[in-house]
């Protein structure tokens, strides 16, 4: 590892590190395994390696006195989109000082890599948050559950393919539903209630109530539950029915799902109003997902990569637009 | 008597208790609320704070609004709580610490009655106050409190036990001296052990004594470094931690009370209650302002511990009461036998209780010193030389041992 | 063995049951709401009367996907979330990210401006380390006392850094590529008279805890962790150092200015909660050395930013992972640039985390009180955990 000062030396990217690195260390002790190397800006070296050769990697990288890689500092992944996951350990040798990085290359979907448990114990909570952040399985994990998300949530929030204004869509809370808690009664409810005060009211406190009366009460909330799971159950596979190959990028247009106008839920539950809502055929379509570029690699055509990342970038604005357009019901 | 000696009033005797026991109750609760805020003030003083300030002048009504917020909280009770433990509990826990303040003398005639076996009825029944916690550690039905609960019962048992030991040590030197000028069969009553030390107050002759007993009432009342039943960073309050509004402040009537008791037990067999120190002879008026400045002393002490010790493990509060403790008090009551069995002098039984208590430091110390061991050493750095570390030398070490 | 039969049939010895007393582990809830988790942090332990048979750590409720909504936003704009993350060190954490979008970028910084980081930053471990001492009493059971004299101190601190940047806790005053203003006029003597309370204060802890029977009683010989565990469980910082291994990233991977100091690392020898707090109060005492030696070293005046900076930043496509030394441990950004105005990916590497994931061996088999105290002794920020 070089002394960094404060000066900074930016390095080209992807430049290969000079000789005497800890890349020609690695190459000596593997063989084997082909080993891309490259610089990052940091002045650190990061090695790509297959993705069936990490356990190996690490495991004598960890033990071979040339490299004492002892200190799994960092574990990530990186999504790339149609060019898969990038898989990154951070390595250390607390006795030599040398850092490295090492790198594999996954598929996006159905990624499944040997997990580095059972030699850094780091890796234990590292690689069940990169689990549930990326969807990559780790063979061999001793207790792959969920670690910072909700136990029973199989989403994969830090890919690419899950962008930021749907989320809570994708995690199965469903606007709609809640829009639906809070406007006024319907009007079949309205007759039920002019009919003889016989009717409960509406609105009783949980204490208030007879034990049949809350059992009633957990059944009807509990039936608004499996609703709502069923609904975003359904939301889902229309998106991932309209979604392209593995990879891809976000599908647009099953990305705006049939969403309610959230003007609805704000303005007060009076009876004039619940009619007037727009119902949701009249507002406009949602806009038809644009054809997006292909991103070339950076070292074939980096013009053509720069052009095609700032083609997405507006395609993307102009989608967010029309999102935001159409979610105000204009 | 109160009354027939003050006003020159006659009355009948139960009369006479009964408002005794009355003036005894209500002075108790104005002391706990006193007690409150100078536990406050204290802290304050001690944690860089000022304490209140806000309510009345300095911050004196404090109490009185604390007992206002308390009486009209909402009392609440957890719906799979056992309904009549949880209920009863408070008061459990209350009656008792209240009942013991029959033989205790707050001057030379002023107490409810003067009993013959005084300190073996003040912890006889000072020991149900147990039942009370662990009625409301299991009817809570809350973890925390159950095990708050059962760290209370057991921290109880361990520690009444040295401390009855070392009863039995002072009886002993109190019949001793009695016998000689008076009636050795009334070693037992506080008051008469008070009369006793008019000259020679017992915590020059038996000062491990001294030093058991107040160990042992801190563990008692739960106040640090014994506080694990109410440990707030273990046990979040312990076995009240269910209990809100009235039944909670009864718990902490019941616990400033047990704290006055306690230090004035303390002071009332050690420091001489009563009397003016050497013999001097002053009027009952005066005897009550020595009792209770003698009580207010040992109460900032026992306060300020709070604030400059933190708590013991369970464990270690055990291995402390069994382990050191017990057998001390066990040698206390032997010496003492030995030497009073062979007439020796009163000297003779303070120096070796002296010499008692000076081992119980040094064992003390020592085992701290073992405990704490070397310090953090610090190396210099050599930021250019890449250098290889040694596995330190790290010892397991077992689980508990003290 | 001697067989016996007893009209053709082979006798088997009787077998003996030993029946004890049937006891039942308890399952206990610490957390999420609980005095001594620090925060929202929950463990489900498994309690044999007071003995801690099993611990179940759950993480994750104030997740807030910190490195997702750094995705979505430019370099600059994402900067506020490095206060969020690691709120009682704050000023280190947006230290690391600046760095990191720096060294992506090729800013050069003035030489003013990185004394001015390296300062604020070093005081701010300061005031992480007197928030350790406080909360950890706390832990120990100190009532309040330990509190209130190390935020005696920390208030003195804060008070410095309201002047400097405006706020108590969320400061947002790096930049890429420097500081947003100048620090104000007085800001190197305010520093020294404010060092000098903070000497006392260091006095004032040791004297309260250090040497306390009680104390040491509490925090000898708990939650060790041999030297291999704790860099197989990837701790850092000051719980690595307790456990014998003198790694310090200012000083292993030296970064920014810290090669013009002398200062010492303290090393504990046992691993156990005593030597964590041994060496964060030492660790005190030489970040004193430090901002005493920086304060004399710093340029009374200069720029603090560069002559020019682009207004959208837009790095050339590459890497980085940036690495500091925070009060916790090792913080990491790794960043990796597409060549846009946004970061492609941002993961913030928090000692914490890693931190809070040996706790489970610390743990086990030890007393409940003393999985209070081990959990207190990692200084966790729940924040930081979680991000």
């Amino acid at each position: 590892m070089t002394t960094r000062s404060s000066s900074v030396t930016a390095e080209p990217a992807g430049s290969e590190p000079g000789p005497g690195s800890i890349a020609d260390l690695y190459r000596e002790v593997f063989p084997l395994i082909s080993i891309d190397a490259a610089l990052d800006k940091g002045g650190d070296v990061a090695l790509t390696i297959p993705s069936d050769a990490i356990h190996e990697v690490l495991e004598r990288g960890r033990s071979d006195e040339r490299l004492q890689m002892n200190l799994l500092r960092n574990q990530t992944a990186v999504d790339w989109e149609d060019r898969g996951l990038e898989l990154v350990y951070h390595l250390y040798s607390i006795p030599l000082r040398q850092a490295v990085a090492i790198k594999a290359w996954v598929p996006t979907e159905g990624a499944v890599v040997e997990s580095v448990a059972d030699l850094y114990q780091m890796a234990d909570w590292a690689e069940r948050e990169c689990r549930e952040m990326f969807g990559i399985e780790f063979i061999g994990h001793p207790d792959p559950r969920n670690l910072l998300l909700d136990e029973d949530i199989d989403i994969h929030p830090l890919r690419k393919s899950h962008p930021l204004a749907p989320i809570e869509m994708e995690q199965g809370v469903d606007v709609e539903f809640f829009t639906k808690q809070h406007p006024p009664p319907e009007p079949e409810e309205e007759a039920e209630e002019a009919a003889p005060a016989a009717a409960a009211p509406t609105r009783k406190r949980v204490e208030d109530m007879t034990e049949a009366e809350r059992e009633e009460r957990r059944a009807e909330q509990a039936e608004r539950v499996a609703r709502a799971r069923e609904l975003a159950k359904v939301r889902r596979a229309e998106r991932l029915a309209g979604a392209p190959p593995a990879g891809g990028p976000r599908p647009e247009g099953a990305a705006p799902p049939p969403t309610p106008a959230p003007a609805a839920a704000t303005e007060a539950p009076s009876a004039e109003t619940a009619p007037s809502a727009p119902p949701r055929d009249d507002r406009p379509p949602a806009p038809p997902p644009p054809e997006l570029p292909s991103i070339p690699d950076a070292e074939e055509d980096p013009e053509g990569r720069a052009a095609a990342q700032a083609e997405r970038v507006r395609l993307g604005r102009e989608l967010a637009a029309a999102r935001r357009a159409q979610l105000r019901g204009e | 008597m109160v009354l027939s000696e003050f006003a020159g009033v006659s009355m009948p005797d139960w009369i006479d208790a009964l408002l005794r026991v009355v003036f005894i109750v209500a002075l108790m609760t104005i002391n706990a609320f006193a007690l409150i805020y100078l536990e406050r003030k204290i802290l304050a003083r001690l944690q860089a704070r000022v304490g209140p300030t806000r309510t009345g002048p300095i911050g004196t009504l404090q109490s009185i609004a604390d007992a206002l917020k308390l009486v009209t909280k909402e009392d609440v009770r957890p719906i799979t709580a056992d309904r009549w433990a949880f209920e009863l509990a408070p008061y459990m826990a209350f009656v008792p610490v209240f009942l013991v303040f029959v033989p205790i003398p707050f001057t030379e005639t002023w107490f409810i009655r003067d009993l013959n076996l005084g300190l073996l009825y003040v912890f006889g029944v000072l020991g149900l106050n147990i039942v009370g916690v662990v009625m409301a550690a299991w009817g809570s039905d809350n973890k925390y409190a159950l095990l708050g609960g059962v760290r209370a019962a057991a921290q109880a048992i361990s520690y009444e036990i040295p401390m009855l030991l070392i009863i039995v040590a002072v009886v002993m030197v109190a019949a001793g001296r009695l016998a000689v000028d008076g009636d050795a069969s009334m070693a037992g009553s506080i008051n008469a052990i008070v009369g006793d030390q008019t000259t020679t107050p017992y915590i020059l002759l038996q000062p491990l004594g001294f030093v058991i007993f107040m160990i042992g009432a801190l563990a008692e009342l739960h106040r640090p470094p014994f506080d694990m039943p109410i440990a707030e960073s273990e046990v979040v309050g312990g076995y009240f931690v269910e209990y809100s509004g009235m039944r909670w402040g009864l718990f902490f009537l019941a616990e400033y009370t047990a704290l006055f008791l306690m230090v004035m037990l303390a002071s009332s067999i050690f420091l001489g209650g009563w009397n003016w120190p050497f013999g001097a002879d002053v009027g009952l008026g005066l005897q009550i302002v020595l009792t209770l400045v003698k009580t207010s002393v040992m109460i900032v002490l026992v306060i300020g511990s709070r604030a400059l010790f933190p708590r013991l493990r369970i464990d270690q509060l055990m291995a402390f009461s069994w382990k050191v403790l017990l057998p001390f008090a066990i040698v206390q009551v032997i010496a003492n036998g030995i030497i009073l069995a062979y007439g020796g002098a009163d000297w003779v039984v303070g120096l070796v209780s002296f010499a008692l208590l000076a081992a119980l430091f040094g064992l003390i110390y020592q085992l701290m010193r073992q405990r704490k061991g070397e310090g953090a050493r610090t190396v210099s750095t050599t930021p250019a030389t890449p250098r290889v570390i040694t596995a330190p030398d790290v010892t397991p070490v077992e689980a508990g041992g003290d | 063995m001697v067989q016996r039969t007893f009209e053709g049939e082979v006798l088997t010895e009787p077998v003996v049951v030993e029946r004890e007393f049937e006891t039942v582990d308890m399952n206990i809830n610490i957390g999420p709401q609980h005095p001594a988790t620090h925060g929202v942090f929950r463990m489900v332990l498994t309690v044999d009367g007071e003995i801690v048979k099993d611990a179940i750590p759950y993480i994750g409720y104030m997740h807030r996907g910190g490195e997702k909504l750094s995705e979505n936003l430019d370099y600059r704009g994402a900067l506020g979330y490095q206060d969020r993350t690691d709120y009682l060190a704050a000023f280190n954490s947006e230290w690391v990210y600046v760095n990191a979008v720096e060294r992506l970028a090729g800013v050069e910084i003035p030489e003013r401006a990185e004394y001015v980081r390296l300062i604020l930053a070093e005081f701010n471990r300061l005031l992480s380390h007197f928030m350790f001492m406080g909360a950890f009493g706390t832990d120990v059971g100190y009532f309040g006392t330990a509190f209130t004299w190390t935020f005696k101190e920390r208030e003195r601190i804060q008070d410095l850094f309201e002047a400097v940047c405006g706020d108590r806790i969320m400061y947002n005053y790096f930049r890429v590529g420097g500081l947003a203003w100048d620090p104000h006029e007085t800001f190197v003597e305010d520093s020294h008279w404010v060092l000098d309370q903070v000497e006392t204060g260091i006095g004032d802890v040791d004297e309260l805890m250090t040497d306390n029977e009680v104390f040491v009683a509490r925090c000898r010989d708990v939650g060790v962790m041999s030297a291999e565990d704790a860099i197989s469980f990837g701790v850092t910082g000051p719980m690595l150092r307790a456990s014998g291994v003198p790694f310090d990233l200012r000083v292993d991977e030296p970064y920014s200015i810290y090669d013009r100091f002398h200062w010492e690392i303290p090393v504990g020898e046992r691993g156990d909660v005593y030597d964590r707090y041994l060496v964060r109060l030492e660790e005190m005492r030489q970040s004193v050395t430090i901002l005493r030696q920086a304060l004399d070293q710093m340029p009374t005046s200069g720029p603090i930013m560069p002559e020019r900076m682009p207004a959208r930043l837009r790095p050339e496509p590459g890497e980085i992972y940036m690495r500091q030394e925070n009060p916790r441990g090792e913080y990491g950004i790794y960043m990796v640039s597409d060549g846009t105005d946004q970061p492609w990916r941002v993961k913030m590497r928090s000692p914490c985390f890693h931190n809070l994931s040996s706790l489970k061996p610390q743990v086990i088999g030890g007393y409940l009180a003393d999985a209070v105290v081990a959990l207190g002794s990692i200084d966790i920020v729940l924040c930081e955990v979680d991000r």
